[in-house]
């Protein structure tokens, strides 16, 4: 089976309450060192983005925010769990219907995850199999 | 901010006055520092955007606004007021930001973010100069002729008392100023005396005045340096600037002055001029049937000026562009009639107004005037408090059209009028998308107010949006670091933005935040500045690596320029951690090795033994001995993910008690490590031999190297753990770092101690001597010299030495009466002798003290540690016989068992010492080769002890079985046999009665006999390789006749001979077979039948066969042979094994006959002859 290929770049930070990041995670097939060098400006932006993701998450029933905010040529899609915990992807393609599925995905993961008595919430989230996982869905749903 | 930003727009319009200074009016101006009037006024409106004095303001804490509070602007009549390019707006907006940014002062912001990592967003600083900024920008705008906001109002002339005839003056500008544009029907001339009292004469001042009256009807006065009210240090007015320039008395008058002017005359003149505008508008009206659309230009204007080549264009393109109206044309009028509505605050008449005119200039598609108009209408709509949407559509639609006719100005302007309106209204976060709409990629600076305009609207916002804040500080931080004039500006921009991600773990953003603020600060030459933020950077940093070696190289080059800057200081650099709970000491003779932990319990068990032990102060700071060098450990571990390499590292050592009195050269001495190379995240072990010189506490301050060419420092911590935790407030602060002390005494002993190898190899049991050599290299006497062995071996000194052995040590007391003085050497045998097998460690401890030191620090350890590898040895018995032969004779008969499993055994020489026998070899015959005993074996020593004449004295004889060996004699041992016996004697327990022994040795008994075996053993071992061990076995004999009367006491018996024909079996010690391809394994065995008599015997042999599943014997099992005196024959068998493992070979008997006297004996063997069978699977894998 030939590997599916991500295109453009995808970033991914779950946010917990007091703006904490509590998994970040990158997906890009691409190996530019400037992309490297500019891995920062993806913190600017999710960061940024919670401000109208924290307006935007009283006016609607549903969990998936869709797009949320747009700086250049990046997009902010969010999803809000149940408990306010934040799911934002930072991406510069328009890829909905996958970030849809990414996050209905992850957030099943995540609520397993905070079933387990030895992961306390809304602390950094250091289990490598929801890792694994996050890594999986991105493959599945992030690349076309 | 945001009730600052409210007023912004009644600061944009406002009625313009030109001011006309008259003969040496400005003269007293100048006099206190101001050019002319038009400048002293201007400081006083409202729309004044000056920034000169705005730090000041700012810092006093009062709105600069309290004094700019006159609604008017002040121009000079030469005031040119043709509109300016985009190009002259951008480099004077430019001028504008470069110079404000020099105002900016950032140290408190740095400061507050260093001391306590703090949040410090609020800076109204900047918020009033964003204020100033859009007020410049408008101003600049403002100079257009589609509008009429710039044309004056009002002509002010100013006469002062300095002319001795102010009226002829002001007749005669009357006249000469009728050409000048402003000068008609809709500007009021206000006439002004001002007078200076300290230079006039006041009955001079109201003669003049009453001549002006009497003139022109109206005069206003403006009194200066009023003795009166003469109070040049008030502080009734904060600004500092002006009050060097005006008194506060002065200030007051000119503000009065202006008020009169503004509210007496300007305004009551807008209102009639309105009024007038009004009524010939109507006029206009009336003679068109209310149709002002089609007869505009017909009937009112008429002529319209020559178009321009753009309009000549847009002429050509089908689009009728906009004209420029004549100035007293109906458009204009109706235009200004609406401005000067709006400019008096009638806002609905201004709407109405400003609605015809929109109709009017888009009929005439003329774009440029349709747009202000549109504009001014969103600005009526907002005053009159309608709906966003009502008026926000105007201001798009105006930015719309003046883009249509290529004006971007003024398309921005439309925007920043809609974010003013929208920030007085609360819609900040609207106002924030306005100013970012308005940023372009070739605007250059003018993006950098715009973004921080952004930001500060987005925190205006109603919740607060911090987030957006942050991100668009950072991004406004971004453009104004792209100017070095600007590097302050964005340094703040940074300081503040950072503020917001404190705490929260982003930390890409956090670092990359940090990292523009330190290149800022270096780049402004704040170095020192810069490099506590490049530290910082570096030690709290989650970075990879690639960004790690950038902030690195920053880091480097900031220590550069503070070393060229300051080189007698040394920086203080935190590249590495140093664990400063771990640094040990210890001597700079080579190291003794073993267990630490083993070290402590014996310098812990000497402590508690000894009552007289002094607690010395070791246990809280470790103690150093002048002139004694030692080396300190110090385990540093690089906590940065890239190598850094660090040269000619050494200490940085103080005295606690009067440190700055001496240099470090001076109390004591360090090595220098030339270079040392860590690699990211390793540990590194520095090894620095220290001297010290001067008695006292030594404090170790810190480790000096050479980073990147610069000599730096660095501190020691006691945080538990290698990494400080992300903004620990107190990470810097002095509590937190401590110093290791060493108490420095004065001369005490020292010992050197050696002592003489062990070889690598013994044999388990065997006695070795070793010569131990105690030297004192100290300074005074030793005395009370304990040494503490640890050690499952035995030792033992000196006879004289008193011994006490405890439940894990044993402990020798030397030097009881007697000292080892400064610079003598004692020299000891010690006997080391091991039982347990295997690598045996051994620890010696050696405790001394003095009593000749004041100290109270007087005892001290010296430590030994070797380790051996001991093997199991040979055993050995021995009985002596009565001799069949010759009555005076005696046997000696000698079982020596091999127990090693592969290695075979030389017996070499068996040596005895007694008083009057000497031993020789049975047989003249016995062939000169080493008695070999191979594995598990067991061989039989026969030797003939033979009486000697002198029976006096005890004497040594040998048997030697090679020739390499010397004879055996006190010598080769080194010590008396007495010695021997008595080391012996505290070594071993072997059931004899030891006190018997040595009264029978002592009393000259001649029945006492010991045995010395020497031998050779080859081990050979993965760990130690191949190595011969020697030793000797003791065995003590007692002769038959006395062995009874010692021991048992009851009658005496010789017992006979054992049997003349010894009966042993040769083979391997194993085998291996594969089971799978043959049920049976059969292995060759010799049965070896020596006759050791001098008669010929006849021997039958019988080879037993199995009772139950044992192996078999193949082969004759029973034999009869005949053996001639001392000869030999071989008897070859077969063992049949059933099944692998271990069998007992030694299953036969034999029957011994001699052929003379048919005496016989029975022969069974002694003990085991054990052999193992394997099962061999090599062979599956074919």
């Amino acid at each position: 089976m030939k590997a599916s290929k991500m295109i453009g770049s995808y970033y991914f930070v779950i946010v917990g309450h007091k703006d904490l990041p509590l998994f970040e995670m990158e997906f890009t097939n691409s190996k530019d060192p400037k992309k490297e060098d500019h891995r920062h400006l993806n913190q600017f932006i999710a960061h940024s983005a919670l401000d109208l993701i924290d307006e935007h998450k009283w006016k609607t029933h549903n969990m998936n925010l869709k797009s949320v905010d747009k700086f250049n040529q990046w997009f902010v899609s969010a999803f809000v769990t149940a408990s306010l915990i934040r799911f934002v992807m930072v991406h510069d393609n328009r890829n909905d219907d996958g970030i849809k599925n990414f996050f209905s995905e992850i957030y099943e993961a995540y609520i397993k995850l905070s079933l387990n008595p030895f992961y306390e919430e809304n602390t950094v989230i250091r289990s490598p199999a929801f890792e694994k996982k996050a890594q999986l869905y991105g493959k599945k749903y992030l690349s076309s | 901010m945001t009730q600052e930003i409210q007023f912004l727009l009644d600061k944009v319009f406002l009625p313009v006055i030109i001011t006309s200074s008259l003969g040496k009016a400005n003269e007293l101006c100048k006099q206190r520092s101001v050019s002319s009037f038009t400048e002293l006024f201007q400081k006083f409106s409202r729309n004044n955007s000056d920034l000169s004095p705005f730090r000041e303001e700012a810092d006093s804490g009062v709105s600069p606004f309290s004094l700019r509070n006159i609604p008017a602007i002040f121009c000079d009549e030469k005031t040119q007021t043709t509109p300016i390019t985009e190009n002259q707006i951008d480099t004077s907006l430019a001028e504008f930001v470069k110079t404000a940014s020099q105002n900016f002062s950032y140290r408190e912001f740095l400061d507050n973010f260093f001391s306590a990592h703090q949040k410090y967003l609020r800076c109204p600083e900047v918020a009033t100069w964003l204020e100033l900024y859009q007020l410049k920008f408008l101003s600049l705008i403002n100079n257009s002729l589609h509008e009429t906001f710039w044309q004056p109002v009002a002509n002010l002339k100013i006469v002062t008392t300095l002319n001795a005839d102010p009226v002829s003056l002001l007749k005669e500008h009357n006249i000469s100023s009728d050409g000048y544009n402003y000068v008609d029907s809709e500007t009021v001339t206000i006439y002004s005396l001002v007078h200076d009292a300290s230079v006039g004469n006041d009955d001079f001042f109201l003669e003049k005045l009453n001549e002006i009256k009497t003139v022109f009807e109206k005069c206003y006065i403006l009194k200066l340096n009023n003795s009166e009210q003469e109070n040049r240090n008030a502080d009734q007015f904060p600004t500092k600037n002006l009050q060097k320039q005006l008194s506060s008395s002065e200030l007051s008058s000119v503000r009065h002055f202006l008020q009169d002017i503004v509210t007496k005359e300007v305004t009551p003149h807008i209102h009639k001029r309105i009024a007038e505008l009004s009524f010939e508008l109507a006029s206009l009206k009336k003679g068109v049937a209310g149709n002002i659309l089609s007869t505009t230009r017909k009937w009112f204007t008429g002529e319209r000026e020559p178009k321009t080549a753009n309009e000549s264009k847009a002429t050509l393109s089908g689009i009728q562009s906009d004209g420029e109206y004549l100035s007293s044309g109906g458009e204009q009028k109706l235009r200004r009639a609406a401005d000067l509505a709006f400019l008096v605050g009638e806002y609905v008449l201004a709407h109405e107004t400003y609605l015809v005119a929109r109709r009017v200039f888009q009929h005439d598609r003329a774009y440029r005037h349709y747009a202000g108009v549109l504009e001014m209408l969103g600005l009526c709509l907002s005053k009159l408090r309608y709906k966003r949407q009502d008026y926000s559509v105007y201001f798009e639609k105006a930015a719309e059209a003046y883009e249509k006719c290529g004006d971007q100005l003024r398309s921005e302007r439309a925007i920043l009028y809609l974010a003013a309106v929208d920030n007085a209204g609360g819609f900040s976060r609207e106002a924030a998308i306005c100013y970012i709409s308005l940023t372009k990629e070739n605007k250059g600076l003018r993006n950098g107010p715009l973004l921080e305009l952004a930001a500060h609207s987005f925190r205006g916002n109603q919740p607060a949006m911090m987030r957006k804040f942050s991100l668009h500080l950072a991004l406004a931080g971004h453009r104004y670091a792209k100017c070095s004039e600007t590097r302050r500006h964005a340094l703040l921009c940074y300081l503040r933005a950072v503020g917001v991600y404190m705490g929260r773990n982003w930390r890409m953003a956090e670092d990359h935040l940090y990292f523009s603020s330190a290149r800022q600060l270096y780049n402004m030459n704040e170095v020192e500045d810069a490099f506590r933020l490049f530290s910082l950077l570096l030690r709290e940093s989650y970075a990879p690596s690639p960004h790690e070696s950038m902030y690195l190289r920053e880091y480097s080059l900031a220590l550069k320029r503070i070393a060229s800057v300051a080189p007698e200081r040394i920086p203080l650099v935190h590249v590495f951690d140093v664990d400063v709970e771990n640094i040990n000491v210890c001597s700079s003779s080579p190291t003794s090795g073993g267990l630490e932990a083993t070290w402590g319990r014996m310098e812990t068990f000497i402590a508690q033994q000894d009552t007289c032990f002094n607690r010395n102060p070791n246990s809280a700071k470790s103690l150093l001995i002048k002139h004694e060098p030692v080396i300190l450990n110090i385990p540093i571990r690089n906590f940065l993910q890239i190598p850094i390499e660090l040269f000619n590292v050494t200490l940085e050592v103080s005295l606690a008690n009067d440190s700055a009195d001496f240099l470090p050269e001076s109390f004591c001495e360090t090595s220098t490590l030339k270079k040392i190379e860590i690699n990211g995240r390793e540990k590194v072990l520095l090894k620095i031999e220290l001297t010290p010189r001067k008695k006292g506490t030594l404090r170790i301050t810190g480790i000096l190297f050479t980073l990147a060419g610069t000599r730096c420092r660095s501190l020691f911590s006691l945080q538990s753990g290698w990494h400080r935790p992300r903004h620990s407030p107190a990470s810097e602060s002095k509590e937190n770092i401590s110093h290791p002390e060493f108490v420095v005494s004065s001369k005490l002993p020292n010992l050197h101690v050696s002592l003489s190898p062990l070889p690598p190899v013994i044999c388990a049991g065997v006695i070795h001597r070793m010569i131990l050599s105690i030297t004192n290299v100290g300074h005074s006497p030793v005395q009370k010299l304990i040494v503490l062995s640890s050690s499952s071996a035995q030792l033992c000194l000196e006879k004289n030495t008193i011994f006490k052995a405890f439940e894990s040590f044993s402990a020798y007391y030397l030097l009881q009466d007697t000292q080892i003085i400064p610079g003598e050497t004692m020299e000891t045998p010690v006997w080391f002798r091991s039982e347990a097998l295997g690598e045996q460690d051994t620890y010696l401890l050696f405790s001394y003290e003095t009593d000749t030191t004041p100290s109270s620090i007087k005892r001290r350890f010296k430590r030994i540690h070797f380790s051996t590898n001991v093997h199991p040895l040979l055993s050995a018995s021995a009985r002596i016989l009565a001799c069949q032969e010759n009555a005076s004779d005696l046997l000696l008969l000698m079982h020596v068992e091999n127990t090693l499993h592969n290695t075979t055994t030389a017996c070499m020489q068996l040596a005895c010492y007694s008083r009057g026998w000497c031993i020789e070899p049975l047989s003249s015959s016995v062939s000169n080769e080493r008695k070999m005993v191979g594995p598990m074996e067991t061989l039989k020593l026969l030797a003939r002890l033979r009486r000697t004449e002198d029976r006096q004295e005890p004497n040594y004889s040998s048997m030697d079985w090679t020739a390499t060996l010397p004879s055996y004699t006190p010598t080769s041992f080194g010590v008396s046999i007495s010695q021997m016996m008595s080391a012996r004697d505290s070594m071993t327990s072997d059931g004899y009665n030891h006190d018997s022994l040595e009264g029978a040795l002592k009393a000259g008994e001649d029945h006492f006999f010991l045995l010395v075996l020497s031998f050779e053993v080859e081990f050979s071992s993965a760990t130690f390789g191949s190595s011969t061990a020697h030793g000797q076995l003791y065995i003590t004999c007692l002769s038959p006749c006395q062995s009874s009367s010692l021991f048992s006491g009851g009658e005496t018996t010789i017992r006979v001979l054992d049997s003349p024909v010894k009966v042993s079996l040769l083979h391997a010690d194993s085998c291996s077979h594969d089971f799978r391809l043959s049920s049976t394994c059969e292995f060759p065995v010799t049965a070896v039948l020596l006759n050791t008599s001098s008669q010929e015997v006849e021997v039958g042999l019988h080879f037993k066969q199995p009772s139950d599943g044992d192996f078999y014997w193949l082969g004759k099992s029973r034999a009869a042979v005949s053996l001639s005196p001392h000869e030999q024959k071989e008897i070859h068998m077969k063992a049949l094994f059933p099944a692998p493992g271990a069998y007992d070979l030694s299953r036969y008997s034999a029957i011994i006959r001699h052929r003379q006297t048919h005496e016989e004996y029975h022969v069974v063997p002694e003990g085991c002859q054990m052999f193992s069978v394997y099962e061999d699977q090599s062979t599956m894998a074919i």
